[in-house]
């Protein structure tokens, strides 16, 4: 698997220096100039570390990676394994990169604390974590170009649901709010990690599956 | 002869092509041709052995192995060139190098560094900025450094200029000096197959003419230069290909002793590659 890992850095080393740099810089001083905080540069790119691991997959489309990597002795399990380790361990690392920077940035100018700055980073690095799980599936058996598609519906239906949910639940004289005030920190914790551990093994055996099911 | 690649009644249908009960071995030891012209499913009968594509019907066996239960295993002792680049334009000979030394357990870094220098390769240049040949060069020698027992190789010296072939095909002719090793070799390029396959297969419209050594071919098959108006006269030819021009007929047979003995004085030569493939290709008429 590292060497499928080590592969993609390859792929996107360019991408990095040109693309994420670019976009730091930009961040940096929309949030220096405009905004006075780092509450917003530390998710804006986490966002674009994210673009950038979903680029891989169009590396690998464009040049027909997985044609040539099942010739090689790799499973399918560890070739789609392999993609979401990077994801998955980018996406945690450069938030937790991202978020000690900008504390110790934030810790120098304007004090806001590390607590807000990590409270918008972690709530955007889930919310993409959970936009993975539910892509990723589809970038195996559709393709990159028609799952970035479903990745518009993927804000856009959870926030549809919920409300659609709640207001349901509201006419019902359910409060979800209340209901979910009612619980404590841990278990409410413990119930979120639950289900993320949940909807991410259900979403490698499903890409597994497409994967291997797939022509080439 | 142990086989290393056997295929028994492959059939796969797609929507306007089907490969239709294709049938062939590859003893071990040997460089096998595999022609056809464009479209008659040299790439589509590659890849089901590949274990890239679902076959419809038939068993296909590699070095012993079922090419998608035993994928890992297979891939192990399998080295591939197919059609495209497959790693980013941006990674260096060095990175591939890197790659495969981790996804691959028997990759000799020192042997592809060796290649490189031998192919005039530049480990430290993006291969975006390499030509065709130069990138046809890379993928052989990735194909050729983790020590393969099997070489599948798909138009791999197409681009090449005639020296660099020369050199690969050398190359090819080392690699199966003992009977362990074996290349199934598809080319356009007729006369490269000419000089080093010991078998040729041919395919057209999904299904298998012939599957044959080379020098059988060259024995049995013969084109004949006659008069038009002659042709109803020969004697013991068995015609499987026919071309005519105005006043004259070239006949493809498949029992040239028995027709040279029978017609002395008509020109008949041992046939090459392209005038099977031409003729069986356009058919009998």
């Amino acid at each position: 698997m590292m060497g499928l890992i080590l592969k993609d850095l390859y792929s996107l080393r360019s991408y990095f220096v040109k693309q994420i740099c670019l976009m730091a810089v930009v961040y940096l001083a929309i949030s220096v100039a405009m905004i006075q905080s780092f509450a917003f540069f530390a998710p804006m790119m986490v966002m674009s570390v994210m673009m950038m691991l979903i680029s891989s997959f169009s590396f690998d489309e464009t040049v027909k990676w997985d044609t040539y990597a099942l010739t090689l002795p790799l499973s399918p399990r560890s070739i789609v394994g392999a993609k979401y380790l990077l994801m998955i361990g980018s996406l945690m690392g450069m938030s937790a990169v991202i978020l000690l920077l900008c504390g110790a940035l934030d810790a120098f100018t304007y004090r806001e604390g590390l607590g807000q700055i990590a409270a918008t980073t972690v709530g955007v690095g889930l919310t993409y974590l959970v936009m993975c799980f539910i892509v990723m599936p589809l970038f195996y058996k559709v393709g990159v170009e028609k799952a970035r598609v479903v990745m518009v519906l993927c804000f856009m239906a959870p926030m549809m649901l919920f409300a659609g949910v709640a207001s349901f639940l509201g006419r019902t004289g359910v409060d979800l709010a209340a209901m979910f005030a009612s619980l404590s920190a841990p278990v409410l914790a413990a119930g979120g990690v639950l289900l993320l551990v949940g909807l991410g093994f259900g979403s490698y055996l499903l890409s597994i599956k497409f994967y291997a099911e797939k022509e080439r | 002869m142990n086989n290393a690649i056997e295929i028994q009644g492959l059939c796969k249908h797609y929507g306007d092509f089907s490969l239709r009960d294709v049938s062939f071995n590859v003893p071990s030891g040997c460089i096998m041709g595999f022609i056809g012209e464009n479209g008659a499913g040299k790439t589509t009968t590659i890849k089901s052995i590949l274990g890239l594509l679902h076959m419809d019907k038939g068993t296909i066996s590699v070095l012993g192995k079922n090419p998608v239960a035993e994928r890992a295993a297979v891939g192990r002792d399998l080295g591939v060139v197919l059609d495209g680049s497959f790693f980013s334009p941006v990674m260096r000979a060095k990175d591939i190098s890197a790659v495969m030394a981790r996804l691959h357990p028997d990759w000799d870094k020192e042997l592809f560094s060796a290649y490189c220098r031998s192919f005039s390769l530049p480990e430290d240049k993006p291969y975006k900025k390499f030509s065709k040949g130069m990138t046809a060069k890379l993928a052989l020698a990735t194909a050729l450094s983790h020590h393969p027992k099997l070489l599948i190789l798909d138009e791999a010296t197409s681009g090449l200029d005639p020296v660099v072939r020369s050199e690969i095909l050398d190359i090819f002719q080392e690699f199966i000096e003992d009977d362990e090793h074996t290349i199934l070799l598809s080319s356009h390029i007729t006369s490269d197959l000419e000089k080093v396959a010991d078998y040729i297969t041919f395919i057209h419209a999904g299904h298998i003419v012939f599957s044959k050594p080379r020098d059988e071919l060259h024995e049995r098959y013969g084109v004949l230069k006659c008069a038009r108006a002659r042709v109803d006269a020969l004697n013991g030819v068995h015609v499987i290909g026919r071309r005519d021009s105005k006043f004259d007929a070239e006949l493809l047979v498949d029992n040239l002793p028995e027709t040279r003995r029978q017609n002395p004085d008509v020109l008949a030569e041992p046939a090459t590659l392209d005038d099977i493939m031409t003729f069986l290709a356009k058919g009998v008429n």
